[in-house]
């Protein structure tokens, strides 16, 4: 799916588009682990079981833009940015671990800025990326752990919620 | 994009975010201070707040869902309470004392359920609580009686007696001057300034006050030794002698 986002402060004419795809039953992992680490693919991988809808990664998407059209990222690239933005940790390493790429993986979030993305790299079966998608293929045990998050603060409101807030407020630099 | 209001260090946005109706406080510069200076302030009460907001939800007190931090432009994106939401203060001049009395009962237990977390809002007036209407669902687990205004999940194709009942929540706002403090000094200066604030802005402030600090301290932990510093600190005050 594709979107055209921009921040509060833009206007229409100065949004990104980005695409986003979910792909199931990857069977060439270890050749997209390669590509990526040569830095060969100019795509952000992300673990769907860390990810609750698509508020979630739209969020940390448009903060990782932020960043870097402010030239303050804390990695080295805009699809990395948005790993660490997700991250409720200040090292990059942590976020990379929690939700980038994990060992064997059989699924992956694929985001890109590009214009014409080319998805073709990836062989597996592709499904819809959405809430619903996103809902069955998440581990919320994993989530509430990784964002520290509280049965209570999960009965005040959601766990969609709870996550966006936690988000925010991450790694806030003075 | 709206300017809805101006306050002393902040403008108030309403607009679009990611194809939500958001609410955007950005902080501005004030000339008169070293700059500096001006900036770290700024930038400290942003974060603040921001930290106040997600904090106070860890201890069931709501607050708007804070969407983004815009640290480049010192503002919050926030939650769009609606427009039908108003502040407690405009509640309490445009209903009768007997319909506010359960708003203020929740107000007075709100505030010490941050008091007991140690968290101490800075800026309690009534212009700081929304009053919302809200669609809850309710249901009931364990005995216990949930109220949200989402979906209820359900749970592994559980027959869940769902109820929906209109109810009027309260919304804290405005943490920019919060912090954390065990000190019961500091939450009894937390409740005084309310208790100004209510003066100052309603009439049989005093009847409406007392109902929240009854629930204050039916809910406090700390009961007694923030009592006698509330008494201390309203022998203080403007034009009151010192002189034991």
């Amino acid at each position: 799916m594709t979107h055209e986002i921009c921040d509060w402060n833009e206007t229409k004419n100065e949004s990104s588009k980005i695409t986003i795809k979910f792909f199931s039953k990857i069977n060439n992992a270890e050749n997209i682990f390669s590509l990526v680490k040569k830095g060969e693919i100019e795509k952000c991988f992300i673990n769907p079981e860390t990810i609750i809808s698509e508020e979630h990664l739209l969020m940390a998407t448009i903060r990782a833009r932020r960043n870097q059209k402010n030239n303050s990222m804390k990695t080295r690239t805009i699809e990395s940015e948005i790993l660490w933005c997700l991250s409720p940790y200040k090292g990059v390493g942590m976020a990379f671990k929690h939700f980038g790429l994990q060992e064997n993986f059989t699924e992956a979030i694929v985001l890109s800025f590009e214009e014409q993305p080319d998805f073709s790299v990836i062989q597996g079966e592709e499904l819809a990326f959405n809430d619903s998608i996103l809902q069955k293929h998440s581990n919320v045990d994993k989530i509430k752990d990784i964002y520290q998050i509280s049965e209570d603060e999960i009965q005040l409101t959601s766990l969609k919620e709870s996550v966006i807030m936690k988000m925010s407020v991450n790694n806030l630099r003075l | 994009m709206e300017l809805i209001s101006q306050g002393a260090e902040a403008k108030i946005y309403r607009t679009t975010f990611l194809g939500k109706p958001v609410i955007v406080k950005q902080r501005f510069k004030k000339k008169y201070r070293h700059p500096q200076l001006d900036s770290r302030l700024i930038t400290r009460r942003l974060v603040q707040e921001a930290r106040s907001l997600v904090k106070a939800r860890k201890f069931s007190v709501l607050t708007p869902i804070l969407y983004q931090v815009d640290v480049f432009n010192h503002s919050l994106i926030m939650e769009d309470l609606g427009k039908s939401t108003v502040t407690l203060k405009h509640y309490l001049n445009n209903n009768q004392q007997g319909q506010a009395t359960p708003l203020l009962k929740e107000f007075g237990e709100l505030i010490s359920k941050m008091h007991n977390s140690d968290l101490i809002h800075g800026d309690l007036t009534t212009s700081n609580v929304m009053v919302k209407k809200m669609i809850l669902k309710k249901k009931k687990e364990n005995e216990k009686e949930i109220e949200k205004e989402i979906e209820i999940e359900k749970e592994k194709e559980q027959e869940i007696e769902i109820e929906e009942i209109e109810k009027e929540k309260l919304v804290m706002i405005d943490f920019g001057l919060s912090f954390s403090s065990t000190n019961p000094e500091e939450k009894s200066v937390d409740l005084y300034v309310l208790e100004r604030a209510f003066l100052s802005t309603h009439p049989n402030s005093k009847q409406l006050f007392d109902i929240v600090l009854k629930s204050y301290f039916e809910n406090s932990n700390n009961k007694k030794k923030i009592m006698t510093r509330l008494e201390k600190v309203r022998r203080r005050g403007r034009k009151r002698s010192m002189v034991g």
